[in-house]
């Protein structure tokens, strides 16, 4: 079993991070003066940061990149 | 001191007031440059920062949340700030950027919402949120899949009796029961691995899997699931789980655990929510 603390390793657990403060934490909607909804954009961000830092930006992850990018979507799993 | 028209509340969470208590009060800088501050309100109580509302609206942070480094720079800040109060007291932590008009906004919903927020608080406390990721190897998988499963191995068996021709038709047949079983037997492993948690679970929610393309490890995830448990079954839960991950080794299995977090996903009103 590995675990991770979720200050110890910010890349990997920046998806956990956003996928927990983005949405699903909303706990009073009814005043809420803004929001975020366009979650499957900010993910597809994510991935390029992520990318980026690592320099693993290879022609095949390029690929699925702008695949993810041009559909609009990440699709988990 | 009167707002003026352009500063807003950034709210990081609400908590009770009686919790709150001696509470170490560091200068903690909000995300928008001012201090953090605890506001009272009867017995209830928000930790939150004073924002500019030109920089904070609605369509400044559209277009901010696609910067990944602005993102990155002000999640973790969100994170770090809630994580620091809610080592202190329970917090009922707020989605990043909850960001409130006027000040009377937020103490109307305090008031109309009082008591469903202390029944959370309640619930909430002593309690830590862990995220669980369970991976099996598919190549391992397989292995044991079609050496010892007894539908494939039966299914084998029968075949061995058969005419070749026979046996040859029956390939097809038995390689679509090998990806029927693979598929059960993954359910199967996780719905094992989560029932012998249970125990020590209070509540329990299912997210979507991860692409291996958003994970940095080889083997494929076939479970993300946010748990919710107390704090002095810490030991007990790590331990059940490296038990798991040692009696389902011989299929690939492995598992991360991340957290504690803030709860930030047991934290919902709404009357679905698990609880």
């Amino acid at each position: 079993m590995k675990q991770f603390s979720p200050f110890e390793n910010k890349e990997v657990t920046l998806l956990d991070l956003l996928d927990g403060i983005i949405d699903t934490g909303v706990v009073i909607r009814g005043e809420i003066l803004i929001s975020i909804a366009d979650i499957d954009l900010i993910i597809v961000d994510l991935k390029l940061l992520i990318s980026s830092i690592e320099s693993a930006f290879e022609n095949s992850s390029r690929k699925i990149i702008e695949e993810v990018v041009d559909r609009g979507t990440l699709i988990f799993g | 001191m009167a707002q003026t028209a352009t500063t807003f509340l950034y709210v990081y969470g609400i908590c009770a007031a009686t919790d709150i208590g001696e509470t170490e009060k560091p200068e903690l800088k909000g995300i928008g440059g001012g201090p953090v501050k605890i506001s009272m309100y009867n017995d209830l109580a928000a930790v939150l920062t004073e924002v500019d509302g030109e920089v904070f609206c609605q369509e400044q942070i559209d277009r901010q949340v696609k910067d990944a480094d602005w993102l990155k720079k002000h999640a973790f800040h969100h994170h770090e700030t809630v994580a620091f109060f809610q080592l202190q007291f329970p917090l009922m932590p707020m989605s990043f950027c909850t960001i409130f008009e006027q000040d009377n906004k937020l103490q109307t919903l305090l008031t109309n919402q009082h008591d469903d927020i202390m029944r959370k608080l309640d619930y909430l406390r002593g309690k830590e949120e862990w995220n669980i990721k369970m991976f099996c190897s598919p190549e391992l998988l397989r292995d044991f899949v079609q050496h010892k499963n007894p539908s494939v191995v039966s299914l084998e068996q029968e075949m061995g009796a058969m005419p070749k021709g026979k046996q040859f038709l029956m390939k097809k047949k038995l390689a679509m029961l090998v990806e029927t079983e693979l598929e059960r037997e993954k359910n199967e492993l996780w719905l094992q691995a989560i029932t012998r948690l249970e125990p020590m679970m209070t509540a329990q929610l299912l997210r979507q899997n991860w692409g291996r393309d958003m994970t940095d490890v080889t083997e494929e995830m076939v479970a993300n699931c946010d748990v919710l448990i107390k704090k002095e079954d810490d030991d007990k839960f790590f331990k059940a789980i490296e038990s798991i991950e040692e009696d389902m080794k011989e299929k690939g299995c492995l598992f991360h655990v991340t957290g504690p977090w803030p709860p930030y996903h047991f934290s919902k009103l709404e009357k679905d929510n698990a609880q």
